[in-house]
């Protein structure tokens, strides 16, 4: 309880608590705030913010205040989606891992090392390039690039975990070894775990943004990369491309940072002592 | 004199609060004097020594008192002067001697450049200095060149004593010298020290909580609890005459070869709260002896006998007991 | 002697990686849907060039004499040839890497002083306003998406100010220098990746040095009477350098993302570019060997961060 009430008191997780807030609402309820799909053309293009379009219209003649408020959905469906899938697999790999040691934990350990020398975002680029860019297929890829950093802390915590009392105590009153693992060692280990997954959503939701504006992103969905693509060829008479879903990016990368260090700070509680 | 503590005051910001962890110590210390400073963790000997060099911690400040070093006020200095008395006339040995050596940087490149800050030497001057002293405390100067990693526990205290002695100090500051060591060390290492003493003119002031070691080592002792000293004098008086129960309870505490372990001693309760101290005596609520003037008044400190300063309302009568077997 | 030994087995370590990078692509080469031979060659090759590559290949040999083939070619160098320009894949690599490292490393070498200095900055003033203004300045940098700022840098400095070139290496009508010209172009994209690039030093930087700060010889040397610069920058810095120099080398393979979404920006014409192109015309041997090439450099780049460390912290070469 008390470390909940240093968490919302913490001005930063406040902060980026009220900006994810307000990108949820954009993402729920973006057909309700603006209706009909944000990829058709609605006005003559590239016309400047303010007459009758809030920021504007791109190339195609496009609302770029409906492709921003439509965008915010991709971005939180892969901000939830790829770092779910990460937190899932990186769990079960970590704490198997952890728990079970052997020639499995020195090649869990090989794996975590090759998937720190390999450049991240450059091998999703090269799958998405293979394999396709429909925006469930990119989730699932960037899901299973970023987990090794949720495994490698968790098989931390089984390490340390596994050799406290409760534990082997449960261990001496029987039950599965499996169900030892899951029941009462991961649950226990969760906490920084979690603070990393936060920090992943923004991993997820700026690799995603980096594919569109590469061109790689899943050309059905108005993304925020999409925007930046296109702004990126007119910088120089459409600014607008480029700054409103620059900052609503920024913002929401901003909002997971803030979240989850303040997560990670609540979480390792460092009491200090005198003399 | 060669050093005068007058009415030492310390207090640390912990929180919103402050918290007075030494208070009025008072005491001095000549030529080649030596002063043992006892007592249990947390009671302040260590903070008390630390103020002497201005080595508090960033939430900790001299609340008030003198600390004169040849007339130098060391409590009020600037800073800058502090940096200059600080190894050239104050060195201290820190606790431990495991870390407190820069694990990147060559031990004789320590000693050289600690004396090249307070003396205007040549590096050949000062690596002769080093040598002389490393094989004073008895590591072979070819081992100036290596790293702290390469020595071993003994090698790496009797390396820290040789850095506190490179820019012959007047006087030096043993925080707990024999703690980390086994018995034998222990007695190695009082020795160096003693030996060091007299070649090198040295004032020391050890800091231990273990007051049979001090007593060997030292030719005065102060006792502290609380942040106060309680009871200082001669080594021989503090240990077998002493006047405080605190100090009769300490020297009982510890094992010793000349009496049975039976006989050993437990001091009941914990260390005090420096956030919720009594109004009288400070050991009050431990003390077997203490009455309700003990727990209303504080005593002040004053001479029991010659030489003997004990604060304790009753402190004859521990002397009286003792007479009467 | 033990230095020797060290760097020797530090290289026996590498080789197991190199082979998984190279198993990995050959993976995704056969797992991507269509046929091998079509994703080397291009959809709008001659059958005849498919048959050659189908035979270089060994694509009608089993799995595991594939991979063996494969990574004999890649041994010798032979990455294949683009579909679009024609040229064998490892000469546009040799030319691209070096206008990549012209522009990373100088700019990787400032991000890492000025992080590290403002980190050392903060860290002295713990807690206090600098430092949360430090702070907190670099969290917000933090949050930048790379391409995002480079766009903003450009439109600000480029195309308002108008005081550097937009994109490109060198232009056409100048009266500067070759070598000035090109360092004026430089400029924006090397801004980019430096700014970037700081927070992960400064927040790094600042947090050692605050741990170091507390150990005891930091405690030795003030008591020794060094001045407060000189406890910082001789005694915590060289501590605290320790886990930058580790962390160097662990987001090497960041800096190569980095460099690609800011050379899409600038138009630099280094290997991210390049990769950038390539995505636009699928041409897969080009994004292959973009990707294998920079995943061996950062294995290179983490070996000498190593060497590094070594000559840093005597006790490595020790244990």
């Amino acid at each position: 309880m008390r470390k909940v009430k240093t968490f919302f008191r913490d001005p930063q997780s406040i902060i980026g608590l009220i900006i994810l807030a307000v990108m949820l609402i954009l993402a729920i309820f973006a057909p309700v705030i603006c209706p009909g799909s944000p990829l058709f053309s609605v006005g003559a293009p590239l016309q400047a913010p303010g007459g009758d379009f809030l920021m504007g219209t791109d190339y195609l003649g496009r609302d770029v205040w409906a492709m921003l408020v439509w965008g915010s959905r991709v971005s939180i469906i892969f901000a939830f989606g790829a770092s779910l899938l990460s937190l899932l697999v990186g769990i079960v790999l970590g704490a198997l891992s952890g728990y079970i040691g052997g020639w499995l934990d020195d090649l869990m350990c090989r794996i975590f090392e090759l998937f720190y020398i390999i450049p991240r975002t450059f091998l999703v680029i090269l799958m998405v390039a293979f394999f396709g860019s429909s925006i469930g297929l990119m989730v699932i890829i960037v899901g299973l690039t970023i987990w090794p950093s949720n495994a490698k802390i968790m098989r931390a915590q089984v390490l340390t975990l596994k050799r406290r009392g409760y534990v082997q105590a449960a261990d001496v009153a029987g039950g599965g070894r499996l169900s030892i693992l899951f029941r009462h060692i991961v649950p226990n280990g969760m906490g920084p775990v979690l603070s990393n997954s936060v920090l992943q959503m923004a991993q997820a939701v700026l690799t995603e943004a980096s594919l569109s504006f590469l061109g790689l992103g899943d050309p059905n969905q108005a993304s925020w990369g999409l925007i930046l693509n296109a702004g990126q060829r007119n910088i120089s008479t459409a600014p607008w491309l480029v700054i409103y879903p620059g900052i609503a990016l920024a913002l929401l990368l901003l909002a997971f940072n803030l979240i989850g260090t303040a997560l990670h700070k609540t979480l390792n509680v460092k009491q200090t002592v005198m003399e | 004199m060669l050093l005068e503590v007058k009415n030492l005051c310390v207090d640390f910001k912990v929180g919103k609060q402050t918290l007075r962890a030494v208070n009025d110590v008072s005491f001095s210390l000549g030529e080649r004097d030596s002063l043992g400073l006892v007592g249990e963790s947390g009671c302040g000997k260590s903070t008390t020594a630390f103020a002497l060099m201005r080595l508090l911690a960033k939430n900790g400040r001299i609340a008030g008192g003198q600390v004169l070093l040849n007339g130098l006020d060391l409590a009020s200095a600037p800073y800058d002067e502090i940096r200059k008395v600080r190894w050239k006339d104050i060195a201290i040995i820190f606790q431990n001697a495991m870390t407190a050596l820069n694990p990147v940087q060559k031990i004789g490149n320590q000693l050289v450049n600690a004396l090249q800050e307070h003396e205007n030497v040549s590096r050949k001057e000062a690596i002769e200095r080093a040598e002389y002293l490393f094989e004073r405390v008895g590591i072979a100067k070819s081992r100036l060149m290596q790293y702290p990693h390469e020595f071993s526990g003994g090698m790496k205290q009797r390396a820290v004593i040789a850095l506190a002695l490179i820019c012959k100090p007047k006087i030096l500051i043993a925080d707990e010298p024999t703690t980390a060591l086994d018995v034998v060390a222990q007695r190695q290492v009082i020795e160096l020290l003693a030996g060091l003493q007299d070649e090198f003119h040295i004032s020391i002031i050890m800091i231990s909580h273990d007051i049979s070691a001090v007593a060997e080592a030292c030719s005065h002792i102060a006792v502290m609890y609380g942040g106060e000293i309680m009871e200082m004098g001669n080594s021989k008086d503090v240990l077998i005459r002493n006047n405080h129960p605190y100090t009769h309870a300490l020297v009982g505490s510890f094992p010793s070869l000349h009496k049975p372990l039976s006989a050993l001693m437990q001091i009941p309760g914990g260390a005090p709260n420096l956030a919720d101290m009594p109004v009288g005596c400070p050991f009050s609520p431990r003390c077997p002896y203490a009455t309700d003037l003990c727990r209303e008044k504080k005593p002040p400190m004053r001479q029991v006998r010659l030489g003997k300063l004990c604060k304790c309302h009753y402190a004859e009568e521990l002397d009286f007991n003792r007479k009467e077997g | 002697m033990k230095f020797g030994k060290y760097v020797a087995r530090r290289v026996l370590q590498m080789i197991p990686v190199i082979l998984a990078i190279i198993c990995i692509c050959f993976m995704i080469i056969h797992l991507a849907p269509g046929d091998p031979a079509t994703i080397l060659a291009g959809e709008t090759a001659a059958d005849e060039y498919i048959a050659e590559l189908s035979a270089q290949f060994g694509l009608d040999q089993p799995m595991w004499k594939q991979l063996l083939i494969y990574m004999k070619n890649v041994f010798q160098g032979n990455l294949g040839e683009s579909f679009a320009d024609k040229i064998p894949v490892t000469t546009m690599l040799a030319e691209r890497m070096k206008v990549t490292l012209m522009l990373v490393l100088p700019s990787e070498i400032l991000a890492i002083a000025i992080g590290t200095l403002l980190g050392l900055t903060a860290a002295k003033r713990e807690n206090r306003l600098q430092d949360h203004l430090i702070s907190n300045l670099s969290i917000v940098l933090y949050c930048m998406p790379t391409f995002w700022l480079g766009m903003m840098l450009m439109l600000l400095f480029a195309v308002n100010l108008k005081w550097l070139p937009t994109s490109g290496m060198q232009s056409f009508n100048t009266t500067l220098s070759p070598f000035l010209d090109t360092l004026r172009h430089m400029i924006l994209p090397s801004v980019t990746l430096i700014l970037v690039r700081i927070p992960t030093y400064l927040k790094l930087a600042r947090s050692s040095i605050v741990e170091v700060a507390q150990e005891d010889f930091i405690n030795t040397a003030r008591a020794i009477g060094y001045s407060e610069h000189v406890v910082y920058r001789k005694h915590a810095l060289r501590n605290a350098l320790l886990p930058t120099v580790t962390q160097v080398g662990m987001s090497l393979s960041t800096l190569f993302s980095g460099a690609l979404l800011t050379e899409t920006v600038f138009s630099w014409p280094g290997m991210g570019r390049m990769v950038y192109d390539a995505i636009a015309t699928r041409d897969y041997p080009v994004i292959m060997g973009g990707f294998l090439v920079s995943a061996v450099m950062v294995v290179i780049g983490s070996f000498i961060t190593d060497i590094i460390y070594m000559y840093l912290d005597p006790r490595v070469v020790a244990e």
